[in-house]
């Protein structure tokens, strides 16, 4: 009988530990539906943005970052939060008219998606987000170069992670060696397919319409252009002359 | 007889006088012989060096003529305009050369005008003398000159440091088109929303959408479009100068002018969450609101939740943290070992600036019964912390810039960008760690101080427009009547800008969160 009675005390006591792992399990998960929560309601928010593509003035990027923010009091290492963070952040870079302040909100975005990338490593999205926060803060190092390279071998197919590229590399195009400029063409070639609008209009922006004359995938698009001449690609060796 | 006499004499002097008005009463410009322009508004300190080589500190209203030559020194600014409606905006530490000038508004295309920028910052926006005569402005920044293209007015803003060749030189165009012959080379063409920068001896020149500048140099571009008030017309220098002389004397009897001290540190509270208490030197204490200034002997304490940011007139920007407790200096000097800042409880940022080429700021925080000093110049961000238990124990972080951390005990300690260290009672600051290494608290803490940094330029325009005050909430002041513009001006930089700004699609439950091919 003492047996008998042994035996249910053991199983009460593993009844508790296991009731108590699961109210623990429960409790963490309950807080990161909460932390995803409210990052989802912060990502519609930028989502009607780009949407709308209305310019947002800084109080309404405080607002809408307050959101992420609070997620991060449930989930404090969340990485959605703290990519989300750093786009933000870069937008109240370009609307700061203090060169401090945009300094300091460049510097913010860079340690945000570095802080991300622990967690989430193979996000192209992330890398490219990186190299813009990189261009930002004039750091054309290593690092602003791995960020590029990651973000092409990442995402090639990813439109947002392929404009990025092309944006930071033709940015940078002549400070980056023939490797690195195939990577650029290539982000160039690859939008053609879904992206070309956009690409277009970034190219426009530099001025290269050079180096989408050849590629078949713009053909139709920039006949005007290409036929005044811009049509060669080079590796960038002759001086530009800005836009015409 | 008589008289008729008197009555001829009369006659004949008003005659004479009606022909010879005309021939001594020139056109309104021409006649104040030596009047370019005047000194619109300006933060001290500027100069201006006269034609004899006299220097004076300059005032609102101070004509300038042909000659002259415009300082500013380490924290100054001035807006210049000119009687052809030129305006001219020029940066701190920067020396501007009017070489020659002559305008007539009865005759505009007569106008001439050559303006050298010798070094610095210039913002500018062409008059008359530009748009009715093309080849009536000559402009020339460091050893190049500039061109303007475009017919119309025409905007940029251009700076040169020709003593440091080390130093890009850089231009932005807001509105119109330029070229600048640089001591590198020529760039034929930087159009509106362009940059272009040149270093000595760089061959590769060409112009950038304004979207891929530093985020240094947008945000002078953004200032300087904030700056572009009213139309660029012909203007009486005289009375123009000796109205705004008159106007600056009345907001002063007003008290309302600017008379930023650069020792006495005071500012405004730009963000306000939850709790936080705001107590003036004679010991009265209420609630802080946003709007709120203060000055020295200020003290914040801050509840559960609560947070409050403290903008400064110097443009440095402070967060404290929940259950904090911060004072600021009573005496507003800055002393070699004195705190400016007290934190005896509690979580404090600051993001601070000194303009390169400056000595480093001279704000020392007291954490605990530790010093913070800033040993390097440019930006520098930092989180100090007090230990909640033990007061005499404490953290720093940082993220740009070098620190100095000095306890009772032991000799400095130097801390770096990307590094931590922390200190106990008796004991000296321990060995550097990686910031990467420190507690989630301090990190998250500069995140979140940059989240809530001032709002726009407005703010901190309206801050340096604040006397300094006694400490104690007084009403926020209203926000200054926007300037009618000179012409629709360019919309902020094309969507395209945005495009390269990615905000991923959002993975709900933390999971793998990669969306598209491949994966």
């Amino acid at each position: 009988m003492p047996s008998i009675a042994h035996g249910r005390n053991w199983r009460r006591a593993w009844a508790a530990v296991l009731f108590l792992v699961l109210l623990l399990v429960a409790v963490q998960s309950a807080m990161l539906g909460v932390a995803s929560l409210i990052v989802e309601l912060g990502q519609r928010e930028v989502d009607h943005w780009s949407a709308s593509r209305k310019p947002q003035g800084m109080r309404e990027i405080n607002r809408v970052a307050r959101y992420f923010t609070d997620s991060l009091d449930y989930a404090p290492d969340n990485p959605w939060a703290f990519e989300a963070l750093g786009a933000l952040d870069l937008a109240r870079m370009r609307l700061s008219g203090i060169p401090h302040q945009a300094l300091a909100y460049s510097w913010a975005a860079r340690q945000r998606f570095r802080h991300a990338l622990l967690e989430r490593p193979a996000s192209p999205f992330l890398w490219a987000n990186l190299a813009l926060s990189k261009l930002y803060l004039d750091e054309i190092d290593a690092e602003f170069l791995a960020a590029l390279r990651n973000a092409d071998t990442l995402g090639p197919w990813e439109p947002r992670s392929q404009q990025t590229v092309v944006f930071v590399g033709l940015a940078t195009w002549n400070k980056l060696d023939p490797g690195d400029r195939r990577r650029v063409l290539g982000g160039l070639e690859r939008g053609a397919v879904w992206n070309s609008g956009k690409m277009l209009e970034i190219v426009k922006s530099f001025g290269r319409y050079d180096l989408i004359c050849p590629m078949k995938g713009y053909h139709g698009k920039v006949d005007a252009q290409c036929r005044d001449g811009s049509h060669s690609v080079d590796s960038g060796a002759r001086t530009r002359q800005g836009n015409r | 007889m008589r008289g008729a006499m008197k009555f001829e004499l009369l006659t004949a002097v008003f005659t004479a006088l009606a022909l010879l008005v005309p021939l001594t009463t020139p056109s309104v410009a021409y006649a104040q012989a030596g009047a370019a322009g005047y000194v619109k508004s300006l933060s001290p300190t500027v100069f201006i060096r006269k034609g004899s080589g006299a220097q004076v500190p300059a005032k609102v209203g101070d004509v300038l003529s042909p000659g002259s030559t415009v300082v500013t020194g380490a924290a100054g600014k001035v807006d210049l305009l000119f009687a052809d409606g030129l305006q001219i905006s020029l940066g701190k530490e920067s020396v501007l050369r009017i070489d020659d000038y002559r305008f007539d508004a009865a005759n505009p295309r007569e106008g001439r005008a050559n303006i050298s920028l010798v070094n610095g910052r210039m913002s500018m926006v062409t008059g008359a003398i530009h748009t009715d005569n093309a080849t009536g402005l000559r402009l020339s920044a460091g050893t190049g000159t500039i061109s303007v293209l475009s017919k119309d007015v025409t905007a940029f803003v251009v700076e040169v440091d020709p003593d440091e060749k080390q130093r890009p030189g850089w231009a932005a165009v807001t509105v119109g088109a330029i070229a600048i012959q640089t001591p590198s080379g020529r760039i034929s063409q930087i159009a509106a929303d362009q940059f272009a920068r040149w270093r000595d001896g760089e061959r590769q020149l060409e112009a950038l959408p304004l979207a891929a500048a530093p985020a240094v140099l947008q945000a002078q571009v953004t200032a300087s479009r904030a700056t572009i008030a009213e139309a660029s017309q012909p203007v009486d220098v005289q009375s123009a100068s000796v109205q705004a002389a008159l106007m600056l004397s009345q907001a002063k009897a007003q008290g309302s002018a600017s008379s930023m001290t650069t020792a006495a540190l005071s500012g405004q509270l730009n963000m306000v969450t939850g709790n936080v208490q705001m107590r003036s030197p004679s010991g009265a204490q209420s609630q802080a609101r946003v709007g709120d200034t203060f000055g020295p002997g200020t003290t914040f304490l801050t509840g559960p939740k609560g947070e409050v940011g403290l903008l400064f007139s110097e443009g440095h920007y402070a967060a404290l943290g929940e259950k904090s407790v911060l004072r600021i200096a009573g005496s507003g000097t800055r002393e070699a070992d004195t705190a400016s800042l007290a934190l005896t409880e509690g979580r404090l940022s600051l993001v601070t600036w000194a303009y390169a080429g400056e000595a480093p700021v001279p704000l020392n925080v007291g954490v605990g019964n530790a010093l913070i000093s800033i040993l390097s110049k440019g930006v520098v961000a930092y989180v100090v912390e007090v230990d909640s238990e033990t007061k005499d124990a404490g953290s720093a972080a940082v993220t740009a810039g070098i620190i100095s951390v000095k306890t009772p005990v032991g000799p400095p300690v130097a801390v770096s960008s990307d590094k931590y260290t922390s200190w106990k009672p008796e004991k000296p600051p321990a060995p550097l760690g990686a910031l990467a290494g420190a507690p989630a608290s301090l990190q998250l803490a500069f995140a979140d101080t940059i989240a809530s940094a001032p709002t726009n330029a407005e703010v901190a325009a309206e801050v340096a427009s604040l006397p300094p005050t006694a400490a104690g909430p007084v009403p926020a002041p209203q926000p200054a009547a926007p300037q009618p513009t000179a012409e629709p001006l360019p919309q902020p930089p094309p969507p395209v800008a945005l495009a390269a700004v990615i905000v991923p699609p959002v993975a709900p439950g933390g999971g793998g969160g990669c969306t598209g091919s491949p994966c």
